[in-house]
């Protein structure tokens, strides 16, 4: 280690030069960076839930619903219905839109003065304008049970407007086009950023992708400019997506400069030095510049998750750069050699434990990849790794090239005053309490293990999109007012594959709608069988299947070349839609609601009829599902990979288990403490135990390291302990200090699993500084053997 | 013939096919289209998804002028028996033989489709053009006029501009591109096999592509009859119950 300390001091310049050229190239990169707030895409291609999903948005010409919510004093105006027919116009022919369903353009099937009519509700070419036009239709409207609390709201101030928007779709070259201006030209005809072309010149196909939320945004902007006179409200999914994007963009910048600010401040109140304070956090600050750096050069995208990556690598990252500072502090307080021998030496010494503390996080943080169903929280394992072990790299090498030149200065004085310091007391104290009360502090611990333990099994998890927002947040209100007035904005699907046509599979697609009506959270239900029923009322036979197969036939006739219909039926006839609108987003009723229709759907089995269920409901599950894994194989993964690599470090089976006690003592607190305060396993919060153990190890490794390294020195046992305590006890307390205080910024975040992530991190600090400093200790001195 | 007058005649020839003007094209159009006095066509439309799959339809339909048409379904047998008879003024019957009923219906759901082809309602109507589109402007290309049409303020439609290619020499349109309201091209029809039988140009092949979904109707007459006399007893509500 000293013949690496010495090449870090002898290629400084080179190090400086190579950190500041590599800063600066990864930093020219980090504006490439997007933000995908897209929970679908969370989930891996490949998944069966997420293919399905797909597949009902090709087959029907979209899967993701942007709904607009127009209220005014009354919808049977001739000004509200022009201004929804400019409304429903703009979105017909706006780019990226598939299909747009309201009041003006939805089929309506009636009878009147003995004429059969399958015809739009409202004809657009001749808008009632009439009082008794208008109220003849207000009624007619309102009497029908299919716009009623659908369509319109029973007060007739609302209506609402919904658009599909286009899926993913793949088109083939012209084949009058040059290969190599392909790309050009499609790019003109699907311009960014609503669109994204891709072209594969092997299979001769161009891919256009339609970037979903960018679309509703745009089509709610165009919609605001034409300064209409009713109140316009945005709601459904891409929407909530966009909102949870913006807040994830908003959060990074600004908490992260909050955070920032907070670990300055601990970190000047403990080393009483600015350039002890710039240099873990500038540290920091460039591994994190590298990581997003070349996370933009590699084209992956800001995620829900992803989005905590900076934040804690802020927390984890700086802990390296303390113990190097500490350490040629520490060495400096001995010696007053020349600042070159100083650093070489503290760097000989700590350069091991450091790399060790960085190994056995960065197995916490690449455990996700293994155990993570979740394409996010794989990607958010990769890169905090990556960042550990950047932030590693340059705390052994950029923090001491720069410490050379610019050494941190202390006046004599200040020894003596930092051993009078409160920290070196309070360590001190601990340190004697430790030692005269260690069956009690592990009598203690114990107890409060149960009484975690007891919280465990109180644990919730469910992920509700609206709990991410806070109560007073627009788009919270407007998909609460969408529910109350129109029974929501999210769809669950069942897709049946059988002959259509057949009486038969209509009847099973009825049975079925029916029995999702009396499902709580389904307010609506829509599918083929509904215009078949109103087309057989109007033929006479009331609002009924028709009792023949013939009759189908012929209903069919009438109906197949409608708009609607290529919403509901597909690929010949062979394929249908029910689709039901949910007022929910709460996981777990989903998830119920998702084994409820599958259990309803058994006695089925055996029809010539297939099925599958899509939509919210069924990825919400998977989401939820795959937490689970997630949580479970990434701790137990990362547990026994730790507790291996610690007892190789620590050439002790019996010392990785001590090592790897706080650990398990910190999950138990940290699942209690969600159990008793409710809060439940979400995308954030299931990082936690994961990102705490990795921190927590830290710990542990530097103490035990320490006393051992103090016992090769000819120290004696006890010493040795207490000297661990003292010195690698400080570096452990201020960095607890600093995460926890910087972790709590997080409050602040207006997303609540931010907030929620935030303050169960620094429950995991204080629990790991905690554990390490008592219940290892404790567990130390009762060991015993005279040594380690 | 002496040559100065083959010349004169050759010029004038000439002179007012320039100036023939886009409303005098659409007329002899619609006059080609309609000349015949009557008709009886046997038809069969191929309909072809996205991803190319087909399926086929069958019917027999007769028309009388371009205002009286009875239009009849063959097969597939789920759909053989229905008819729609299709009267001056826009009144329309619907026979559905598993109801045994006629029903009037509205025919103001032109720009749905018909029975599951590309072709629209109103593509289908045997109405003039003339009668629902001006003619904007005309120029020659080669051997075929290329005429622009915008739709008559009466005239409910989703199409705002038409554009045919019609050959110069028999006024038979070839192909007509339809635009909507944003100017973009979202069907177009390409009619072939236009031939002479007996005194009428006709197309017995009709491709109908819808731009936006990728799927197209190909239509095509497999027997046509002209001029047989058809009376008007045959386009009459009790012929449509008839079967």
């Amino acid at each position: 280690m000293k013949k690496f300390a010495t090449v870090v001091i002898s290629k400084r310049q080179w190090i400086l030069f190579i950190t500041g050229i590599f800063t600066l190239f990864f930093a020219w990169h980090i504006p490439k960076l997007k933000v995908n707030p897209d929970v679908i895409s969370y989930l891996p291609k490949d998944d069966y839930v997420a293919m399905l999903f797909d597949s009902i948005g090709q087959t029907y010409q979209g899967n993701t619903t942007a709904v607009v919510g127009y209220k005014c004093d009354d919808v049977f105006t001739e000004k509200s219905l022009k201004e929804l027919k400019a409304i429903t116009d703009t979105l017909k022919y706006f780019p990226g839109i598939s299909s747009v369903n309201s009041l003006i353009n939805v089929i309506d099937i009636r009878e009147e003065d003995s004429v059969l009519q399958v015809v739009p509700l409202i004809d657009e070419y001749n808008i009632p304008s009439s009082k008794k036009e208008l109220d003849s239709l207000k009624n007619y409207v309102l009497s029908k049970n299919i716009y009623r609390g659908m369509l319109i709201s029973n007060d007739a101030q609302s209506t609402v407007i919904t658009a599909k928007i286009q899926p993913d779709f793949k088109i083939k070259r012209d084949s009058l086009l040059p290969k190599d201006s392909v790309l050009a030209t499609y790019v003109k005809k699907y311009p960014e950023p609503m669109f994204h072309v891709e072209y594969n010149p092997k299979t001769d196909t161009i891919y256009v992708v339609v970037n979903k939320t960018i679309v509703a945004n745009a089509l709610k902007d165009k919609l605001l400019s034409m300064k209409l006179d009713a109140q316009l409200f945005f709601g459904g999914l891409p929407y909530i997506t966009s909102d949870i994007g913006s807040i994830i963009a908003h959060d990074i910048v600004v908490l992260g400069i909050i955070a920032f600010i907070i670990i300055l401040i601990v970190l000047y109140v403990s080393f009483k030095s600015w350039r002890g304070v710039l240099m873990p956090v500038l540290a920091v600050c460039i591994a994190i510049v590298w990581v997003l750096g070349f996370m933009a050069l590699l084209g992956f995208e800001i995620t829900m998750v992803t989005n905590a990556a900076p934040v804690v690598l802020l927390a984890t990252g700086s802990a390296y750069t303390i113990h190097v500072i500490n350490r040629i502090m520490e060495v400096s307080f001995i010696e007053t050699s020349n600042i070159k021998d100083i650093i070489i030496k503290a760097l000989s010494y700590v350069a091991i434990p450091v790399f060790f503390a960085a190994v056995t996080t960065m197995i916490g943080f690449i455990s996700f990849i293994f155990g993570s169903y979740l394409v996010m929280i794989a990607q958010f394992g990769i890169f905090t790794a990556l960042g550990v072990l950047l932030s590693f790299i340059i705390a052994i090498t950029f923090v001491p090239a720069f410490l050379s030149y610019f050494p941190i200065k202390h006046k004599p004085e200040r020894i003596e005053r930092r051993k009078q310091s409160p920290l070196n007391i309070f360590l001190q104290r601990l340190y004697e309490f430790s030692i005269n009360h260690k069956k009690s502090i592990i009598a203690t611990w114990l107890v409060i293990i149960v009484f975690m333990g007891v919280g465990i099994t109180n644990l919730e998890r469910r992920v509700d999109l609206m709990d991410y927002f806070k109560e007073n947040y627009p788009i919270k209100k407007t998909e609460h007012f969408l529910r109350q007035t129109f029974g929501g904005t999210s769809y669950l699907y069942i897709n049946f594959k059988a002959d259509i046509q057949q009486l038969q599979t209509l009847q099973v697609m009825d049975s079925v709608q029916q029995f999702l009506k009396t499902l709580p959270s389904v307010t609506h239900t829509l599918s083929v069988v509904d215009i078949i029923k109103e087309m057989n009322n109007v033929m006479g036979e009331g609002k009924k299947l028709p009792n023949t197969q013939e009759k189908v036939y012929n209903l069919w006739f009438l109906i197949e070349g409608q708009e609607i219909m290529s919403q509901l039926v597909a690929n010949n006839n062979s394929e249908a839609l029910v689709q039901a609108t949910i007022n929910t987003s709460d996981s777990k009723i989903m998830a119920e609601m998702v084994t409820a229709i599958d259990k309803y759907m058994e006695k089925y089995k055996n029809a010539q009829i297939k099925y599958y269920q899509s939509g919210f409901p069924s990825i919400y599950k998977r989401l939820d599902e795959s937490l689970i894994n997630s949580q479970l194989y990434s701790l137990i993964i990362a547990i026994i990979l730790v507790y291996f690599i610690v007892s190789f470090i620590l050439k002790s089976l019996k010392n990785g288990l001590f090592a790897v006690v706080p650990i398990l003592a910190t999950v138990a607190v940290l699942f209690g403490v969600m159990g008793w305060l409710h809060i439940p396993l979400d995308v954030a919060t299931v990082l936690v135990a994961s990102v705490s153990m990795g921190i927590g190890i830290d710990y542990a490794i530097h103490l035990i390291n320490h006393v051992t390294y103090e016992q090769n020195s000819g120290l004696s046992y006890i010493d040795s302990i207490r000297n661990a305590v003292t010195i690698s006890g400080r570096a452990i307390l201020i960095n607890v200090l600093s995460v926890t205080l910087g972790f709590l910024v997080m409050l602040f975040s207006d997303l609540v699993p931010l907030q929620r992530f935030g303050l169960l991190i620094a429950v995991t600090m204080i629990t790991s500084g905690l554990t390490t400093l008592t219940l290892l200790v404790a567990l130390l001195n009762l060991n015993n053997q005279k040594s380690l | 013939m002496k040559p100065l007058n083959v010349l004169i005649i050759s010029l004038l020839w000439a002179i007012t096919s320039v100036a023939q003007n886009a409303s005098e094209v659409l007329k002899k159009m619609d006059d080609a289209i309609y000349a015949p006095k009557d008709q009886s066509i046997s038809i069969k439309m191929t309909v072809y998804d996205k991803n190319g799959k087909t399926s086929v339809r069958e019917a027999t339909t007769m028309q009388k002028g371009n205002n009286k048409r009875i239009f009849r379904f063959t097969s597939p047998a789920s759909q053989a028996g229905i008819g729609i008879l299709s009267l001056p003024d826009d009144v329309m019957y619907l026979y559905m033989p598993a109801y045994e009923k006629e029903r009037r219906i509205a025919s103001s759901a032109k720009n749905q489709g018909f029975a599951g082809t590309d072709f629209s309602y109103d593509d289908m109507e045997s109405k003039s053009y003339a009668e629902k589109y001006d003619a904007i402007s005309v120029k020659t290309e080669g051997n075929d006029y290329v005429l622009e049409l915008k739709p008559k303020p009466t005239h409910k439609t989703d199409y705002t501009k038409l554009i045919i290619t019609l050959g110069k020499d028999n006024y038979y349109p070839k192909k007509v591109q339809y635009f909507d309201k944003t100017n973009n091209q979202i069907k177009e029809l390409n009619n072939s096999k236009i031939e002479k039988k007996g005194n009428y140009w006709v197309a017995t092949v009709f491709e109908m592509k819808d731009l936006r979904k990728g799927t197209k109707t190909v239509m095509e007459f497999t027997s046509v009859k002209y001029d047989s006399g058809l009376s008007d007893d045959e386009f009459t509500v009790r012929k449509l119950t008839q079967k």
